[in-house]
């Protein structure tokens, strides 16, 4: 009998070993969606309420919509409540603590696209203040910002610091139920940028997600937005030409940028995400919605992007030109090796009079990669005067890859003028053989040939990002020839 | 499934009709996939730019053949007097005029189903049907009765074959189901002459299925000339399979019409087959006219063109989507795509979609898409030479479309047609 007591009492002393409350200090939320995960996110990034209700409201919505699979993409079926929605940054303990424990395959794609030392630690997830003292790098930065009047910050400090403004501007360009994955980011997204730039300031200096801190981590479900008032100019760059290793497969990101009267916001991209191995395991989904709405007469939104990296990509920058005046423009090099696959493209969409845009788009395929353009030009009744320009181009390289060109072209407005024209063809046997015969080797000489089809495209980026970009796709080729 | 499916899809008989085994499979497959799927709707990408609402509002019944055709009534000149005859009025076969060249043999589709002659099966039963926008061939399918076989014999030349179609005015609209097979066996030539013509005033609608097996070596010209009235419907589907050396070509022209659409699909089995595709559209008024064009390259060395020139004023709405998909092993193909467009009025709609599908090596593949107006300098040329401004609008946009009627192989029959475009080109408002 005593024994049985004892045995009772220490089943009811145990502590219940599951628990029954989630921690609110701890770092990852388990894998699930539901409105408790939306609440925990929201609760954990203390956010005010209308923004919890924005979120909810874009999960109503996500719930009622289906995944599209329009795209010319073979995608393995994504299991939603397989994802963990909220994973605090790693702390310092558990990176690896030197460049000696980092995948030595890493760091000799750092060497063969001249990646400063210091650099690749940072790139490479090693405890950062460690080897490289970024602090005195933004310290300055942020002044110098300040002194112009510029807000650059994560988009969790703007929620605390400048709820007005992103009240204001979050959603008008891609709403709550725009589409599946931008809706799931509405519902779920952690953190990412926010850039303001007030009435006629020319922002001293280019914007990157590199000197932002704590940027390295901003999650899989990034939000940015960037605000040019009247008469202001921005250029930002995205990304970096380094391999960026990550453990999250699916990657949902939302870009709004929205420019006033005389704005001008360039936005330029280099993605070089894990594209998975050469036998197309792993690698990373990048489903992103990008839009520009040049709201004001005269401002002027330009895309540039470098796509190599990613399993597969699904994105269309794409710029909504309401005011008169405004201009839309779209540069983009996407190149796909091995298995990698993407349906990429823009859309123009011409509302005001006298708009303008231009589209030169360039395809790489290589190995078994499958690339295709998809772009929309639509020209309502009030665009007068509107015009498009679209060049896209594509080049084979290899017996097994593909190239689909679906460009869609509407156009109810008599005065609007519209072109297109495309061309897909294999690498020029006659240009590889010149150069062959100059005692160039083959690698060289088609990654010469790639650099010169996709100049147009380079040389909208700024210098230093332009400079590794013709390094990237040179390391991105490897493997292409022979 | 809509309200128009649902009608159409009463009036099917209910039983599968008489004939062989084969052919009452056949039209039970079409009526089960029509029963199940309905016609295209806006969802189907392919139809995207198409709604089917001015059909169901004119209250369109199936045809069914307790409706047998009377006297052809007036008709307009046909455009080419040379050449072997038929008259096909509410979508089947009334008369046949002239004398077909030896080699030439044209049966009705009832006759030669009764015989079931060599290779009408085969070919009857390859027409592809399994995408929910294929509401229109399972249609087809499900009355197979009326229509006509076209066979010529290998190595020789049928000459011209002209078809005449019109159909006749009635108190309800009614829909026309055809099917015309076109049989040309190893080095056969044929010229295949269409024109749609009816009475004003007319508020039918024809849903013609063509299939043509081209044979190693065989040539095939196939030109459409359409001026229907502007209540009148028109959908085709043209299927071509072409085998090593063969060519096709078509051109197209829909200078009239309500609601017109075009289907067409070349299948290039064999290598260096060979397919130019090429059209002129001028739209006023209300009407809409949708061009769809795909092109298979399955074998090496093929080559492919697509080059349309389109008009359109009032509301009118034009649509041009082609698609080129060159499948792996298709080395060395080259495939060019070409569609220009002037737009004269601001309710007036061009929306045009050049695919390529690209899956092989050594591939030479192009496309160019315009959307724009006459280029002012060029009306000021001609105003300069004495002609009023109307005039030099017209003969500039006459101009622009004739590049279609300059493809044809026979410049007499060019000359007819671009005549017959100037009259009736729209003008800007």
């Amino acid at each position: 009998m005593t024994g049985n007591t004892s045995t009772i009492d220490t089943l009811v002393e145990q502590k219940y070993e599951h628990g029954f409350v989630t921690d609110i200090e701890s770092d990852t939320l388990p894998p699930g969606l539901s409105e408790d995960v939306i609440r925990g996110i929201s609760a954990r990034k203390k956010e005010p309420e209308w923004l919890l209700d924005w979120r909810l409201k874009a999960y109503a919505h996500w719930l009622e919509m289906e995944q599209p699979d329009w795209a010319h993409l073979n995608i393995d079926a994504i299991d939603f409540q397989d994802i963990s929605y909220f994973s605090a940054p790693k702390s310092d303990k558990d990176r690896p603590q030197s460049l000696d424990e980092v995948d030595p395959k890493l760091l000799e794609t750092y060497d063969k696209l001249g990646v400063p030392l210091h650099e690749r630690a940072r790139l490479a997830g090693v405890a950062v203040d460690a080897v490289f003292d970024s602090v005195s790098v933004g310290t300055t930065f942020k002044s110098e910002l300040k002194k112009a009047g510029v807000i650059f910050c994560s988009f969790s400090e703007a929620v605390q610091d400048h709820p007005e403004l992103v009240k204001k501007y979050l959603g008008s360009v891609v709403p709550q139920r725009d589409n599946f994955f931008a809706a799931l980011n509405c519902a779920v997204f952690t953190d990412g940028s926010f850039v303001f730039i007030p009435r006629g300031v020319r922002c001293p200096m280019e914007l990157s997600t590199y000197f932002r801190i704590n940027a390295a981590e901003t999650g899989q479900f990034e939000r940015t937005l960037i605000v040019a008032e009247p008469g202001s100019h921005v250029s930002y760059l995205e990304g970096c030409t380094a391999p960026m290793r990550d453990e999250n497969q699916l990657h949902a990101a939302v870009v709004e940028l929205v420019a006033l009267e005389d704005a001008n916001i360039k936005y330029s991209t280099v993605q070089n995400w894990y594209p998975g191995d050469e036998k197309g395991v792993g690698g990373i989904y990048n489903f992103v919605t990008k839009r520009g709405d040049c709201r004001g007469a005269r401002s002027r939104i330009s895309w540039t992007q470098v796509e190599t990296g990613s399993a597969i990509t699904w994105k269309y920058p794409s710029c909504v030109l309401r005011g008169d005046d405004s201009v839309g423009e779209f540069y983009s090099v996407a190149l796909t090796n091995n298995y990698q696959q993407a349906d990429t493209g823009t859309k123009m969409v011409h509302i005001g009079r006298n708009t303008r845009s231009k589209i030169i788009s360039k395809g790489i395929s290589a190995g078994r990669g499958q690339n295709a353009y998809r772009g929309l030009v639509r020209m309502t009744p009030p665009a007068e005067n509107a015009r498009n320009y679209t060049q896209c181009d594509s080049m084979l390289i290899g017996k097994s890859c593909g190239a689909h060109t679906f460009p869609y072209i509407e156009v109810r407005n008599p005065s609007a003028k519209v072109e297109h024209e495309a061309t897909t063809s294999r690498i020029g046997e006659d240009q590889l053989f010149y150069c062959l015969q100059r005692g160039i080797s083959e690698e060289d000489a088609v990654s010469m040939i790639v650099d010169g089809f996709c100049k147009q495209v380079f040389k909208e980026l700024p210098m230093e990002f332009a400079v590794e970009a013709k390094a990237l796709l040179e390391v991105s080729l490897e493997g292409a020839v022979g | 499934m809509s309200r128009l499916a649902t009608q159409l899809a009463a009036d099917l008989p209910g039983e599968s009709g008489s004939g062989l085994q084969w052919i009452r499979a056949l039209r039970d497959t079409g009526a089960r996939h029509f029963r199940k799927h309905g016609l295209p709707t806006r969802k189907d990408e392919a139809w995207k730019y198409t709604a089917l609402g001015v059909l169901e509002q004119g209250g369109l019944r199936l045809a069914t053949k307790t409706e047998p055709p009377s006297t052809p009534s007036s008709h307009s000149p046909p455009l080419a007097q040379a050449g072997f005859n038929l008259t096909m009025l509410d979508g089947q076969l009334l008369q046949q005029s002239g004398t077909p060249r030896a080699g030439l043999t044209v049966l009705s589709l009832a006759d030669a189903l009764s015989k079931d002659i060599n290779g009408l099966q085969v070919l009857l039963e390859s027409l592809p049907q399994g995408n929910s926008g294929d509401g229109f061939s399972a249609l087809n399918t499900a009355t197979l009765d009326s229509g006509v076989l076209v066979h010529v014999a290998a190595g020789t030349d049928g000459g011209r074959l002209m078809i005449n179609w019109s159909t006749q005015a009635r108190e309800k609209s009614l829909l026309f189901n055809t099917r015309v097979c076109v049989i040309l066996e190893p080095d056969a030539r044929l010229e295949l002459l269409e024109q749609f013509e009816s009475p004003q005033g007319n508020s039918n609608t024809c849903n013609i299925v063509l299939q043509a097996d081209l044979g190693e070596n065989a040539d095939l010209q196939h030109i459409r000339f359409q001026q229907e009235s502007e209540g009148a419907g028109l959908i085709t589907r043209t299927e071509v399979s072409q085998q090593t050396d063969s060519e096709y070509a078509y051109f197209g022209f829909d200078l009239g019409g309500g609601l017109v659409r075009h289907d067409l699909h070349a299948t290039l089995l064999g290598s260096g087959a060979k397919s130019d595709l090429s059209g002129a559209y001028l739209l006023d008024g209300k009407r809409h006219v949708d061009n769809h064009a795909r092109v298979d390259h399955q074998a090496a060395g093929g080559f492919s063109e697509q080059f349309f020139r389109g008009v359109a004023s009032g509301s009118a709405k034009a649509i041009f989507n082609t698609a080129v998909c060159v499948h792996p092993g298709a080395d060395e193909t080259e495939a060019r795509q070409s569609n220009a467009n002037i737009l004269l009025s601001a309710k007036a709609e061009i929306n045009t979609k050049p695919e390529l599908e690209i899956y092989a090596d050594e591939v030479i593949a192009s496309h160019g898409a315009t959307v724009g107006q006459l280029d002012e300098q060029a009306v000021f040329y001609l105003r300069s030479r004495g002609l009023n401004e109307q005039e030099a609008r017209q003969l500039l946009t006459t101009a622009f479309c004739r590049s279609v009627s300059d493809r044809l192989r026979d410049p007499q029959l060019g000359e007819v047609i671009s005549q017959r475009m100037m009259d009736v080109m729209p003008q800007a408002e």
